[in-house]
């Protein structure tokens, strides 16, 4: 299956500022998290997927062609964006039916399309007021129908959970499954990691115009050799689990809690190993075992802190 | 005394009714407002600061009853608002001393703070530049500073993370969490993120349609779940499951990640995981009793489910 | 030795309030002070205070010396002659700069504060609706009569110091009154227009503009009536002309276009500011109290 987003060599400057250095990427099927600090070039390279701007070197190609005037691709791409731009004096299904009729929708599949995806967004009630009045998180469920309404064989949403209260968060996590789960594909950036970690495993890192991860969370942990792995355990005998870990070569610290330990360790398949066996018995040295670093907001550290 | 004290109060925003009844205490300590847009926290946030009248019902910060001694609160309470703010065409150093003088602070005086409070918040050389030059992160750290200037014992935070990359996120929690537990000033947290809330706050109130819906230590929210766990093996994640089966539990996985939350039957012990392991030829990397989230709290409290309730 | 520690002090010092509303006025030169295009307005609001200030020594100095050269020459030029209407000349010919210098300043003052959402940040500090007001209304002021009343009064001190006689101190009097007041008339209600506009309108660019399209059109108005009515009195209702009126009346000068009692070009003035005062009270009060 091809990819939806096939990224060779692609540099982007502006004048000596290099926003996109060298980048090779595929982004594929189900739900992928793009994320990155501010200045990585995250932006420039959605922008670059959106053919806004070309690439000053290298391709891109998105759904099969290059995205850069090319109507035939960006009508099947649905794009939320993370800033709040709207007509003054519009209400938000007015908002969302003129973007389909530029998309090329007449007048009739226009509206009925507005309506439906205001209704897939729960903004039914409200779409006949101005903008202006609307809540930060009813704006964003606009964009959010704006970019659904064409029904696009490609989501790309920029902070897409900014402003919406907890429920909104989780009507739209589900959202966001039920298309992958149709078959669209999407991508989601966000600065906020353990949302990305509640939507998906698979996540891209950019750092200063560069790809430095892509993959599954747990994969990219295993591969970062450097960082020794840290994991939590928690004993009714924090003292005598110590000493009987101690000795074991692997090990490359402990700290001691009241609770139990907090191990590093060189080799985490001998320690876990290790470990498990100490779970067995009446009375077990370890009651629990929880591995401190392979969140993604860990891994996020790891890789960006040189 | 409590530092808040909001008794029966009623606020109407406009013609329609935003606040309904609310009583509640505030002590000291750091306290998480959840709530659903609309909920009514930025009305009550509004009426605390003495922007709103009551319809009915009363509040006191400091014991001094509002809206009569809305200045003197002001005086003693620090704001963060949740909107970007600047003041473009000045710099951040212009901008500090001037709240720090609508305080009441002498210029020299103000000067001083503005210094040591930009420094708190981690805003260096750039606070000599004009605002317009500012990014997000940095503004962000200027409007906590301007709510800190004048060492409030009580302060407001609206969505603090706002527009903040991973790196900013922490940063300013932190900061929160130092302020809160260091400097003795009772925090209240405004956000829709729970995760931070749970991060920075000890309690919580939640707020939905004009009233408290609960109220209580976070601790007490969260506590464990009768006899569920949350386990992730190596590999061979099917047999393990198939075993699990078979032991009598009920479990769900834990999308997207491959954690399950696994309800064990009675009459099964702990270490029963670990050998159901081994039998399947896998070793157990994650297992832990599973605790309520904050959000499954807050949900519940609203009467709705989430994708990931328990089982 | 302390060893630093990441906090910050707790706040010794007091807390004075005296006038909140200067802290504002302050504030708002301060900013003013550090733009290079307001730098150059007062720069060009100061040449006529300089011709003014050769012609008064020129008329003074020179042309009372009937044995000076440059006498016979300069006493031929039209207008060299110093008296009460030239200090209505120049507060009347200082009225463009001051009109732009005032817009300049006050068309964002208000409007930028609600676009750049600092309205929250100012209210959540002791600041009442009131002193925010005041303070910026006082800036506008304060801005305008340093341009007109201000170097009025400095000319007219010239005037008597190098021509001293009792009878030009006893003049000068009414001629400094006269000044000040027709600058004020002059620059508070024009103070208050801009800060309405700057409190209704989004924007900057969109206050100045507006403001400046209301004074056309107030004046094409007032011609119009005037022309179709064929009555000169109409000219009246043309705010410019009405500020006009008012000082002629107030300088004792013989009015050239049209006739009317001073009451009707002071109620029109009095009633234009009192509306604008009632919009801007109106929308930053709304910012404080939003209920």
């Amino acid at each position: 299956m091809s990819a939806v987003v096939e990224v060779k060599s692609l540099s982007k400057w502006f004048g000596e500022v290099i926003a996109l250095n060298n980048l090779d990427l595929e982004i594929g099927r189900g739900v992928t998290g793009l994320l990155g600090p501010n200045g990585a070039g995250k932006s420039t390279l959605i922008k670059v997927i959106l053919g806004l701007h070309a690439p000053s070197r290298g391709s891109v190609r998105v759904l099969g062609g290059p995205p850069r005037n090319n109507a035939a691709v960006l009508r099947r791409i649905g794009y939320c964006p993370e800033t709040d731009n709207f007509y003054a004096n519009t209400s938000g299904f007015e908002f969302v039916y003129w973007m389909n009729r530029y998309w090329g929708m007449n007048n009739r599949d226009a509206a009925r399309a507005a309506e439906e995806a205001c209704d897939l967004v729960h903004m039914t009630e409200r779409m006949h007021d101005p903008v202006e009045e609307y809540s930060k998180g009813m704006r964003q469920r606009i964009k959010l129908a704006q970019a659904l309404a064409a029904r696009p064989d490609f989501l790309l949403l920029d902070e897409p959970m900014n402003g919406l209260d907890p429920q909104g968060r989780d009507e739209m996590y589900a959202l966001i499954q039920r298309l992958a789960e149709h078959g669209t594909p999407v991508v989601v950036s966000s600065h906020v990691l353990y949302e990305i970690e509640r939507i998906t495993d698979d996540v891209v890192l950019l750092y200063g115009g560069s790809l430095i991860a892509q993959g599954r969370v747990r994969d990219i942990r295993a591969l970062i050799d450097s960082q020794p792995h840290t994991i939590h355990v928690s004993s009714g005998a924090a003292r005598s689990l110590a000493a009987r870990v101690a000795g074991e070569g692997h090990i490359l610290s402990l700290e001691l809690r009241d609770d139990g330990l907090v191990l590093r360790t060189s080799d985490p398949n001998r320690c876990y190993d290790l470990l498990n066996g100490l779970a067995l018995g009446e009375d077990p040295l370890v009651r629990t075992i929880e591995c401190a670093d392979d969140s993604l907001q860990a891994v996020f550290d790891y890789l960006t802190k040189k | 005394m409590a530092l808040i004290e909001i008794d029966g109060l009623a606020v109407s925003y406009g013609r329609e009714p935003a606040l309904n009844g609310v009583s509640l205490r505030i002590d000291e300590g750091a306290l998480g407002l959840l709530g659903p847009n609309g909920a009514g926290k930025s009305t009550l946030i509004k009426t605390i600061l003495g922007f709103l009248r009551p319809a009915s019902g009363s509040v006191k910060v400091f014991d001094l009853p509002l809206p009569k001694s809305a200045l003197l609160v002001r005086q003693r309470v620090g704001y963060m608002p949740e909107r970007e703010s600047t003041s473009p065409k000045i710099s951040a150093v212009s901008f500090l001393t001037y709240c720090g003088r609508l305080f009441g602070m002498s210029m020299v005086d103000a000067m001083e703070r503005t210094h040591e409070v930009l420094n708190y918040v981690g805003l260096g050389e750039s606070r000599y530049r004009n605002m317009e030059t500012y990014s997000t992160g940095m503004l962000q750290r200027v409007k906590l500073a301007q709510a800190l200037i004048h060492d409030p014992k009580l302060l407001f935070l609206d969505e603090p993370t706002n527009g903040l990359d991973p790196d900013g996120r922490v940063e300013m929690l932190e900061l929160i969490r130092e302020i809160a537990s260091q400097r003795g000033v009772t925090v209240i947290l405004s956000s829709h993120l729970l995760p931070d809330v749970q991060h920075v706050c000890d309690r919580v109130a939640m707020l939905a349609k004009g009233r408290i819906l609960s109220e209580g230590s976070i601790e007490a929210l969260t506590g464990m779940l009768e006899r569920q766990y949350e386990v992730r093996v190596r590999d061979n994640d099917a047999a393990y499951a198939a075993l699990l089966e078979q032991a009598g539990c009920a479990q769900h996985r834990m999308a997207p990640s491959d954690t399950l939350l696994v309800r064990a039957p009675a009459e099964m012990r702990e270490d029963a995981f670990f050998e159901l392991a081994r039998a399947a030829g896998t070793q157990v990397r994650h297992f832990r009793p599973a605790r309520r989230s904050l959000e499954t709290a807050f949900m519940e409290a609203l009467g709705k489910e989430t994708s990931d309730a328990g089982v | 030795m302390p060893v630093y520690e990441h906090t910050y002090r707790n706040y010794e010092g007091v807390f004075r309030h005296r006038f909140r509303w200067w802290i504002v006025v302050e504030q708002e030169f301060r900013v003013l002070a550090r733009l290079r295009i307001f730098k150059f307005l007062v720069l060009l609001a100061s040449i006529q205070v300089l011709l003014r200030l050769v012609q008064i020594v020129a008329y003074d100095t020179i042309v009372q010396d009937p044995n000076h050269p440059m006498a016979a020459v300069l006493s031929r030029l039209e207008g060299i002659t110093v008296k009460s209407s030239t200090f209505f000349d120049f507060i009347n010919f200082q009225t463009p700069v001051m009109f732009i210098i005032l817009l300049y300043a006050g068309a964002g003052m208000i409007c930028n504060d609600f676009r750049n959402n600092l309205m929250e940040i100012y209210f959540s500090k002791p600041l009442r609706w009131h002193d925010y007001l005041l303070g910026k209304a006082a800036t506008l002021i304060l801005l305008g009569l340093s341009v007109t009343a201000l170097p009025a009064l400095f000319l007219i001190a010239e005037h008597v110091i190098l021509l001293p006689s009792w009878e030009l101190v006893r003049q000068a009097v009414d001629m400094a009154s006269a000044s000040l007041l027709f600058s004020l008339v002059l620059v508070v209600p024009t103070a208050l227009a801009v800060l309405a506009c700057s409190s209704l309108l989004p924007g900057q660019n969109y206050a100045a503009i507006t403001l400046f399209m209301l004074i056309i059109a107030n004046s094409s108005m007032a011609g119009l009536l005037s022309q179709s009515l064929r009555a000169r009195s109409y000219l009246g209702l043309s705010y410019p002309l009405a500020v006009m009126r008012l000082g002629q009346d107030l300088f004792g000068i013989r009015p050239a276009i049209f006739d009317m009692a001073w009451h009707w070009p002071f109620s029109l003035l009095a009633a234009t500011a009192f509306i604008c005062l009632l919009i801007v009270a109106r929308r930053v009060r709304r910012a404080e109290i939003p209920a």
